[in-house]
């Protein structure tokens, strides 16, 4: 029996003898994600699994940061919860890594899609909660120093008994520091890019992740994505036409972005006309989530504090 | 067998990998000569310390704390600036995340605190022809006292097979072998906060108050801190420590004749002027070249102009001992 020696000298069992594999729920950049069942407990588990041999270039970059930043944070219970890390070998016995994840049923995007398909509406109430979860999870992350920087509905776990909530997939993730780092702007999915981002602003720090929590809120309510480009002009122009075109008035230093060219101008429409559905606090809940000066966004830690979250009963969350 | 030289190229080329991955599109380090050091020691402690100079008040001491907007980024939410500093304080603190400070005694048969002074004062000069970020440096030299201390049977090489390493002497199977032991041995706990984390907050905290230029305190703070890793003596203090010690002695070593330590900075760092003095001395001294003289790449580093030749800046032999009393 294939076995590995920990670091107190106890024998465990390697990845391939302590889980059975039960089916392929995803692939990602390194690798494809099982759900699988830890043979000692019968426990359902989510194994993701890294190959490390493919270039010669040891442990992708993306798989170093989303352990070690899962390391610190996943002990939140809106975080998904890394339980092992564990390393095998596959068929060609080249060496793999297995991060083992607590198992969640569904994500945010299957969840929608399963409304949108029904035509009904997901409920004021479900939506809040989710939101609320959402930036509870946000607030934790920000607190210790963490921009998730790829937040979209496919990113956030579900399990459907419970309604719980939880961000998943931090390979994209960065610890920051004070102050910011320049960082790359060839990052987050292109429908949930802040427009700092999009600008081509390499200084930027958690208002990305607040700028995507809006478009969420927003396709929770529609069902359907808010700012929805194809291209990085066309998403900028998306925004616009529903924001109105910044300048200098409504975001010192806008012109001054490396990426800022003249726009056709458009003036700002009311929220309401995208989000139809959507009551007045949680209209200006939104709006706040989608500032364009970035220092003006809210901040998660605030936005749990917004009077839209008043009527929602946070004890279990 | 491979021999000991080969084992510890690997382990360091592999640290430096780790930490580069957690700094995307960066140049990846190769490991370059390291001159011939066989012959150095660190030099004894000199100079007596005699106390002339009179302490003067801080004219800042009682200022109020300046509002977290001052930290340098518009975008940074000052709501989230304490969490982030206390969250920073609980982890440094956690046993997983810091070396054991004794591990060369405890551990090591061939590692001297001399060999590990050699390392990193080349690991300056590796980080220095790659632009590499102070915060990759200070990583990668946290990583390695935390390898060795829980890796007793580790061998490095001797001070003369340190000339040896030159560019392309282990293939990259090797060091990616290398890198999964290290990731496996610290458990991927890799987010540990080093002396720059912290630093970055003080000096700003620091250049606010004092309204200098907030360079020449980022310099000669980055110059200190880089000179605090050459001291095996100094991993007995938490990061925040270093980092405080070393925004009072840059402040000491720009105005001597001021007190340092200001309400201010010990609001917001948590420290008060005698929880510092053990380690500020230590600092004073490896400024001074009385400790560690012979590691000499921070200090030709820190004479450049792109730094404003803070290495130059002179400083009295001695720190006043009433500059460690409460104010």
């Amino acid at each position: 029996m294939e076995m590995e020696k920990t670091g107190a000298g106890v024998a465990v069992l390697s990845a391939k003898e302590a889980f059975e594999k039960l089916e392929k729920v995803g692939e990602g950049t390194y690798g494809k994600v099982y759900r699988a069942r830890e043979k000692a407990t019968g426990k359902i588990v989510a194994l993701k699994k890294t190959r490390l041999h493919e270039d010669q270039e040891g442990v992708p970059p993306t798989t170093l940061r989303e352990v070690s930043i899962l390391r610190m944070l996943s002990r939140d219970p809106h975080v998904v919860r890394l339980m092992d890390v564990k390393q095998g070998q596959n068929k060609e016995g080249k060496t793999v890594l297995y991060l083992v994840f607590e198992y969640m049923d569904t994500d945010l995007k299957k969840f929608i899609r399963s409304f949108r398909q029904t035509g009904q509406s997901i409920p004021p109430q479900t939506i809040k909660s989710l939101m609320y979860q959402l930036c509870k999870g946000i607030a934790f992350c920000h607190g210790h120093g963490i921009l998730h920087r790829d937040l979209k509905p496919h990113n956030l776990l579900m399990d459907r008994k419970t309604m719980m909530l939880k961000i998943a997939d931090l390979g994209l993730a960065r610890a920051f520091t004070v102050p910011i780092k320049k960082y790359t702007h060839e990052i987050l999915t292109l429908w949930y890019r802040a427009p700092e981002v999009l600008l081509g602003a390499t200084h930027y720090s958690m208002a990305v992740d607040i700028w995507s929590v809006g478009c969420i809120f927003a396709e929770l309510v529609t069902k359907q994505a808010l700012f929805a480009g194809d291209s990085e002009l066309q998403q900028l122009l998306h925004i616009f036409r529903l924001l109105g075109t910044p300048n200098e008035e409504v975001w010192p230093g806008v012109s001054k972005l490396k990426d800022w060219h003249e726009y056709p101008q458009w003036n700002p429409k009311s929220l309401s006309t995208a989000v139809p559905g959507l009551d007045e606090l949680g209209l200006d809940l939104l709006s706040q989530m989608l500032e364009y000066e970035p220092s003006k966004r809210i901040s998660a830690k605030k936005a749990m504090e917004h009077a839209y979250f008043n009527d929602l009963d946070k004890g279990h969350l | 067998m491979e021999t000991r030289a080969a084992a510890k190229r690997k382990a360091n080329a592999a640290i430096v990998v780790v930490v580069e991955k957690q700094h995307p599109k960066r140049q990846r380090v190769v490991l370059g000569e390291l001159p011939n050091l066989q012959n150095l020691i660190v030099s004894k402690i000199q100079n007596p310390r005699k106390e002339k100079l009179q302490c003067r008040k801080n004219p800042n001491a009682n200022k109020p704390s300046p509002t977290n907007n001052t930290l340098s980024s518009p975008q940074l939410d000052g709501s989230y600036v304490s969490d982030i500093h206390e969250y920073l304080r609980e982890m440094e603190m956690q046993k997983k995340r810091r070396p054991m400070v004794n591990y060369i005694e405890k551990f090591q048969k061939i590692v001297t605190p001399t060999m590990r002074g050699i390392l990193v004062d080349w690991l300056v000069e590796v980080a220095e022809e790659y632009k590499l970020l102070s915060d990759t440096l200070h990583l990668s030299v946290s990583y390695i006292d935390r390898f060795l201390s829980v890796n007793p049977e580790t061998d490095p090489p001797s001070v003369d097979e340190f000339c040896s390493i030159t560019d392309n002497t282990y293939d990259k199977a090797e060091v990616v072998k290398m890198e999964a032991d290290i990731l496996k041995s610290l458990k991927f706990e890799m987010g540990n906060p080093t002396v720059s984390t912290f630093l970055r907050r003080y000096a700003n905290v620091a250049s606010d108050v004092q309204k200098t230029p907030n360079s020449q305190i980022e310099h000669l703070g980055s110059y200190i801190g880089e000179l605090s890793l050459l001291d095996y003596d100094c991993l007995r203090f938490l990061p925040s420590i270093v980092a405080a010690s070393v925004i009072f002695l840059a402040k000491f070593i720009i105005w001597p004749e001021v007190h340092p330590w200001t309400s201010s900075l010990c609001e917001c760092s948590g420290y008060k002027p005698a929880e510092l003095k053990e380690c500020v001395l230590i600092l004073h001294d490896l400024y001074l070249s009385r400790k560690a003289a012979s590691f000499k790449a921070v200090r030709e580093k820190y004479k450049h102009q792109k730094f404003k030749c803070v290495a130059n800046l002179p400083t009295p032999p001695y720190v006043p001992s009433c500059y460690f009393e409460d104010q």
